[in-house]
C-alpha cells in the first residue's frame, strides 16, 4: 500500500479570488515584510545614495505593491504614467493655441481609459436592458485605484493648462511618485501635486526621523484598530440584511434601521481608517498627505457633510467639476444644475451601477435643496430657533438624509434599496424583529455613533504633531483639544502599542477597505 | 539679535531632546507590539490548537484540541500517510472509530466534517487524493448534502481543502504564520489546555469526534430537536430542499479522476434509523431518497466502483428508540435517528471491507452492493421494509407527525424565514 507523505499545500485565505492577491495594509505579509522592507530600503539609499536613487526606489516598490494584485495592471499603469507625465509637460510647453486641444485629448483619453475599465460593463448592461440585445465587451478585470490615478494626473493636466506647473519642480521619476507612492496610491486621499512634489525634494524627507516614525506608526495604528476592530465587526450587522434582500426578502423595521446605521457607521469607520493609515504610512516616510476627513458625522447641514467626507475627493469635483462648469458664475439657477451634475458624476465615479448614480443624484438634490434653503433663510429673515434645538435639529436631518443615501450605495440592486428603505420607513410595519439581535448590534451602533459623533477625530487627536498637510486651521478650530492630544510619552505609547497588537491580533479575519471597490 | 543667536543655537539642542523623547516613545511602542506578538506567537506555537505544527508537541496534546473543524480536518490529511480515508458529514465525525478499527487492518484517517454538502466532500476527496494521496477514499453520501442550495462553510475557505492553483506568496505567509498571531487562535489555545487540564479529549488520534452523551441523555428530546433544527428548520437542507442533480456529475467526475490515479474510491450512503426515514416519508423526501439510489447505482455502473448503501429498514435501523421517561435507557446504535454509534459504524467498516475483498451480504439491507442492474430491484425491498415498520409501528408514525408539526419548528426558524 502506498505511503507517500502528503505535501502540505499552500492556504486559500478567506477572502475573494480577487481580494487575496491585494497586499492589503490590513495583511500580516504588509506590516510584517512589505513595510519594515519599504522603510529600511528608503532609509538605506537615503543615507548612501542620493535622492534620486530614493525615489526610484519608492517607485519600485510603489509598482510592486500594486503588482501584487495583478502583475498585468503595472503595464497598463507604467503607460499612463509615461503618457500624462508627456502630455503635462507638452501642455506645458504649447503655445496657447494648441494647448486647449493637447488638454482636451489628455482628459478624453483619461476617460476612455477608466470608461472601457470601469464602466464598460455598466453601458453594455444598460444598452442590453433597454435594447434587449445581448450586447458585452467581454471580462475586464477592473484595474485596482484606477479611479484615484485617473482622476490624479486629470487634475495634474489641467494644472499643467493651468500654467501651475512648472518643468523645474519635478522630473518624471518624481511625478510617477506622485502618482504611485503607496499610501495614497490605491483609495487616495487623492492628493494635489502642489502637495507632496515640494515635500519629495526636502532634505528631511525620506530620512530615518524619530518623530516622523513614531507619528507615522501611531497614525497607523489608530487607522488599523479602526477598520479591523471597529468597522470590519460592525459589518456583520449590516451584511446579511443587505445581501437578505438582495435576494428578494422583505427586512423588519429593526433589522432594515440596523443595516442602515451599521452600514454608515462601516463606511465611515473603514474608509477613514484606510486613510489614517496612509497618513501614517506617508509619515514614516516623512510625507505629509492631505486630511480625508474630518468628523463627517458632526455635519450640521449637508454641505458641511461635504466639506468633512471624503475631503480630497469633494477638492477634486469642486475645482476639477464644479468650478469648470461655472460653479456660481452664472447665476442661481445654473449653479443648482452644477451642483446636480457634480453630484451625478460624483456618484458615478464611486462605481459603475444605477445605484451609485442615485446616491450621487439624492446627494445633489441635498445641496440644491439646502442651497435654496439657505437663500429663502437669507432673503425672508425667518425667526431663529435656539442654537441648541436648531443644532440638534439640523445634525439629525443631516444623518437622516445621509443614511438614506448610503442604503442606495450598499445595496447592489434598486429593489434591495427600496425594500430597506421601504422597511425604514415603517411602510411595510414596525416589527422589532431582528434575526442580527437587538441588543448586541444597538449597542455597537450606539457606541460607534458616540465615539463619531463626541469624539475628536485622529488628526485633533495628534493634532501637536501637525499630522496633515494645512493642518493649521483644524487645530485653531479647536483649542480645547490641548488636554487630550497624542504627545511621546510612556502613557500614549503603551495605549497605542495595545490598538496595535490587538488589531494584529485580528488581521487574519481582515477584510478588503470598501474604497478599493471605487 | 543676540536672541535670536542664542535662539538658533539652542535649537539644535532641542531639537535633540526632542528627538529622544520620540525615540524612546519609539522603543517603547515598538518594544511592546514585538513584544506581546512574539509571546503570542511562542505560547501559539507551542498548544498549536490548530494541530499544524506536527513537530511541536510530540502529539502530547492532540487529543485536547478541537481540531474537528476543516483546517484541523486538512491538518490531520496532509499529516499521514494514511491506508485510507473516510470523507462525510457528522455522521462520520462521531460514528466512525477508526482509532479502533481501520479498512483493511491500515491506519484510516476521519474525515467527517459538520454542517457539510457534496460539493465540499468532493472538493475534500480531491485533497485525499491530491495532497495526501490517500490510496482508499470511501465518501459517505447523505440525502441532506445533495442540496445544491447550501452554502460553502467559511471555515472551508480557511482551510488548506479550498487551495487553489493560482496562489501568490500572499496567501502563504498570511495564512500559515498568520495563525500564530491570532486572536482567535489565542482562544483556541487556552481552550486546548482547559480541556488538558479536565482531561476531557475531544478527537481521537485518527479523527473521530470523541463527544460523548451526556448522562440522561434524552434520545427522544434529540431527535425532534435534531429533525426540527438541522433536518426541517435549516433552509440548506429539508426545508426548500433541491436535490442538486449537478453535484453527482461532480461526483463522478472525482471517481473518474481517482480511478485513473490508481485510488480505490467507495460510496456509502450511512445507516439512518426508521424515525429519520419516516420523516423523510411524511415531508415527501422519499422520491429523492430513491433518485440518490439510482443515480449512485449509476456511477457505480459507469465507473465500476463499490457504492454501498446502509440506509434502509435493516435490523439496526429498527432498534426500539427509548422514551424519554426511561432516563438509564442507552440505545446500541444510535446517538439520535440519524447519528450512529461507533457501534454502528464498526460493522458498517467491516462491511466495507468485506465488501472490497468481494465477500458477500450477511444481513439483509445492510450494505447492499448496488448498481444499474439491482437498484430497481433494490429499491423496491427498501420500500416494502418501510412499508412494514410503517405498519407496525402508528405510534412512531404519529410521533414523527408530531414532531415535524410542533410549535418548536416555528420558533427555530429565523424569522426571514416566518414571514
Amino acid at each position: 500500500m502506498s505511503r507517500r507523505r502528503g505535501s502540505r499545500p499552500r492556504r486559500k485565505s478567506p477572502r475573494t479570488s480577487d481580494e487575496r492577491f491585494r497586499l492589503l495594509f490590513n495583511s500580516y505579509t504588509f506590516v510584517l515584510l512589505y513595510l519594515p522592507a519599504t522603510l529600511l530600503g528608503c532609509f538605506a539609499l537615503a543615507r548612501w545614495a542620493g535622492r534620486a536613487q530614493v525615489v526610484a526606489f519608492l517607485v519600485i516598490a510603489s509598482l510592486v505593491f500594486y503588482g501584487w494584485w495583478n502583475p498585468g495592471h503595472v503595464a497598463l499603469l507604467s503607460a499612463s504614467l509615461v503618457a500624462n507625465y508627456a502630455l503635462g509637460r507638452t501642455i506645458a510647453r504649447a503655445a496657447p493655441a494648441s494647448r486647449r486641444a493637447w488638454l482636451s485629448a489628455g482628459v478624453v483619453a483619461n476617460i476612455a481609459l477608466i470608461a472601457y475599465y470601469k464602466y464598460a460593463g455598466f453601458f453594455a448592461d444598460t444598452v442590453n436592458a433597454l435594447a434587449g440585445t445581448q450586447w458585452s465587451f467581454g471580462a475586464v478585470a477592473l484595474p485596482l485605484g484606477i479611479s484615484f490615478f485617473t482622476f490624479q494626473q486629470v487634475a495634474y493636466l489641467v494644472d499643467s493648462y493651468r500654467g501651475e506647473i512648472h518643468d523645474e519642480q519635478h522630473g518624471f521619476l518624481e511625478y510617477c511618485l506622485f502618482v504611485t507612492f503607496f499610501p495614497q496610491f490605491i483609495a487616495g486621499p487623492i492628493v494635489h501635486h502642489a502637495e507632496v512634489l515640494g515635500q519629495f525634494r526636502d532634505r528631511r524627507v525620506f530620512l530615518p526621523r524619530a518623530d516622523d516614525l513614531t507619528v507615522g506608526a501611531s497614525y497607523f495604528f489608530v487607522g488599523l484598530f479602526k477598520k479591523v476592530a471597529l468597522a470590519d465587526p460592525v459589518a456583520a450587522y449590516a451584511r446579511p440584511t443587505f445581501t437578505y434582500a438582495l435576494n428578494g426578502g422583505q427586512p423588519t423595521f429593526a433589522e432594515a434601521w440596523i443595516a442602515a446605521l451599521a452600514y454608515s457607521l462601516q463606511l465611515y469607520l473603514d474608509f477613514s481608517g484606510y486613510s489614517d493609515m496612509a497618513v501614517g504610512l506617508a509619515r514614516m516616510f516623512g510625507v505629509k498627505l492631505p486630511m480625508n476627513f474630518d468628523s463627517p458625522y458632526k455635519a450640521l447641514d449637508i454641505a458641511d457633510f461635504w466639506r468633512r467626507w471624503h475631503m480630497t475627493l469633494s477638492r477634486f469635483l469642486r475645482d476639477y467639476v464644479y468650478i469648470p462648469l461655472g460653479g456660481n458664475r452664472r447665476g442661481e439657477s445654473r449653479r443648482l444644475v452644477n451642483l446636480m451634475a457634480t453630484m451625478l458624476i460624483g456618484g458615478l465615479w464611486h462605481g459603475a451601477g444605477w445605484t451609485f448614480v442615485a446616491w450621487g443624484a439624492l446627494h445633489g438634490a441635498y445641496l440644491v435643496v439646502h442651497q435654496m434653503w439657505r437663500r429663502t433663510l437669507e432673503q425672508f429673515a425667518l425667526p431663529r430657533l435656539p442654537a441648541s434645538v436648531a443644532n440638534t435639529l439640523s445634525w439629525s436631518i443631516t444623518m437622516l438624509a445621509v443614511v438614506v443615501a448610503w442604503v442606495f450605495f450598499r445595496a447592489e440592486s434598486f429593489d434591495a434599496a427600496w425594500r430597506i428603505l421601504g422597511a425604514m420607513s415603517g411602510i411595510t410595519g414596525f416589527s422589532l424583529a431582528s434575526s442580527v439581535g437587538r441588543v448586541e448590534p444597538g449597542l455597537w451602533i450606539l457606541a460607534l455613533g458616540v465615539l463619531c459623533v463626541a469624539f475628536p477625530n485622529t488628526a485633533e487627536f495628534f493634532a501637536r504633531e501637525k499630522p496633515v498637510v494645512e493642518f493649521a486651521r483644524i487645530e485653531q478650530r479647536r483649542p480645547w483639544l490641548a488636554a487630550l492630544v497624542w504627545r511621546p510619552n510612556v502613557a500614549w505609547a503603551v495605549l497605542i502599542a495595545a490598538l496595535g497588537t490587538y488589531s494584529i491580533l485580528r488581521l487574519h479575519q481582515a477584510s478588503e477597505f470598501l474604497y478599493f471597490n471605487f | 539679535m543676540s536672541s535670536s543667536t542664542s535662539t538658533s543655537e539652542h535649537a539644535p539642542e532641542q531639537e535633540a531632546r526632542d528627538a529622544a523623547v520620540y525615540r524612546r516613545y519609539g522603543f517603547v511602542l515598538a518594544g511592546l507590539v514585538c513584544g506581546a506578538l512574539a509571546a503570542v506567537a511562542v505560547f501559539l506555537y507551542a498548544v498549536d490548537p490548530e494541530g499544524t505544527h506536527e513537530e511541536g508537541d510530540g502529539g502530547a496534546l492532540h487529543a485536547y484540541r478541537d481540531v474537528l473543524n476543516r483546517r484541523g480536518r486538512a491538518h490531520l490529511l496532509a499529516n499521514g500517510p494514511w491506508d485510507a480515508a473516510l470523507i462525510g458529514s457528522s455522521r462520520v465525525a462521531l460514528g466512525y472509530d477508526t482509532d479502533a478499527y481501520g479498512l483493511r487492518g491500515g491506519r484510516t484517517a476521519n474525515v467527517g466534517l459538520m454542517d457539510t454538502n457534496l460539493w465540499e466532500l468532493v472538493r475534500v476527496a480531491e485533497y485525499a487524493l491530491e495532497v495526501a494521496h490517500v490510496p482508499l477514499i470511501v465518501v459517505f453520501v447523505d440525502l441532506h448534502c445533495m442540496s445544491s442550495r447550501r452554502k460553502t462553510n467559511f471555515d472551508f475557505e480557511r482551510s488548506d481543502f479550498d487551495r487553489v492553483d493560482d496562489e501568490g506568496p500572499l496567501e502563504h505567509f498570511d495564512e500559515d504564520e498568520g495563525e500564530l498571531l491570532s486572536l482567535h487562535e489565542i482562544e483556541r489555545a487556552f481552550s486546548t489546555l482547559e480541556a488538558r487540564s479536565a482531561g476531557r479529549a475531544r478527537v481521537g488520534r485518527n479523527g473521530v469526534d470523541r463527544r460523548e452523551l451526556p448522562e440522561g441523555h434524552r434520545y427522544r428530546e434529540d431527535t425532534a430537536e435534531h429533525l426540527l433544527r438541522v433536518y426541517l428548520a435549516n433552509p440548506g437542507t429539508y426545508l426548500n430542499f433541491e436535490y442538486g442533480a449537478d453535484r453527482i456529475d461532480e461526483l463522478e467526475r472525482f471517481v473518474a479522476r481517482a480511478r485513473a490515479a490508481q485510488s480505490q474510491v467507495v460510496l456509502v450512503m450511512p445507516p439512518k434509523h426508521a424515525l429519520q426515514m419516516e420523516c423523510m416519508t411524511q415531508i415527501e423526501l422519499w422520491d429523492d431518497f430513491e433518485r440518490l439510489k439510482r443515480d449512485l447505482a449509476g456511477v457505480a455502473s459507469r465507473q465500476t466502483t463499490l457504492v454501498l448503501d446502509f440506509a434502509a429498514h435493516h435490523e439496526h435501523a429498527l432498534e426500539r428508540m427509548p422514551r424519554d421517561d426511561e432516563p438509564g435507557a442507552r440505545m446500541q446504535h444510535w446517538f439520535d435517528s440519524s447519528h450512529g454509534t461507533p457501534e454502528l459504524g464498526r460493522l458498517v467498516l467491516a462491511r466495507v471491507d468485506a465488501a472490497l475483498e468481494g465477500r458477500a451480504q450477511e444481513a439483509p439491507l445492510f450494505g447492499v452492493a448496488l448498481d444499474a442492474s439491482n437498484v430497481e430491484a433494490h429499491l423496491v425491498q427498501c420500500r416494502s421494509a418501510r412499508d412494514a415498520w410503517r405498519a407496525a409501528n402508528r405510534d412512531e408514525r404519529v410521533w414523527i407527525s408530531n414532531v415535524i408539526h410542533d410549535d418548536r419548528l416555528l420558533r427555530l426558524l429565523p424569522p426571514f424565514a416566518r414571514r
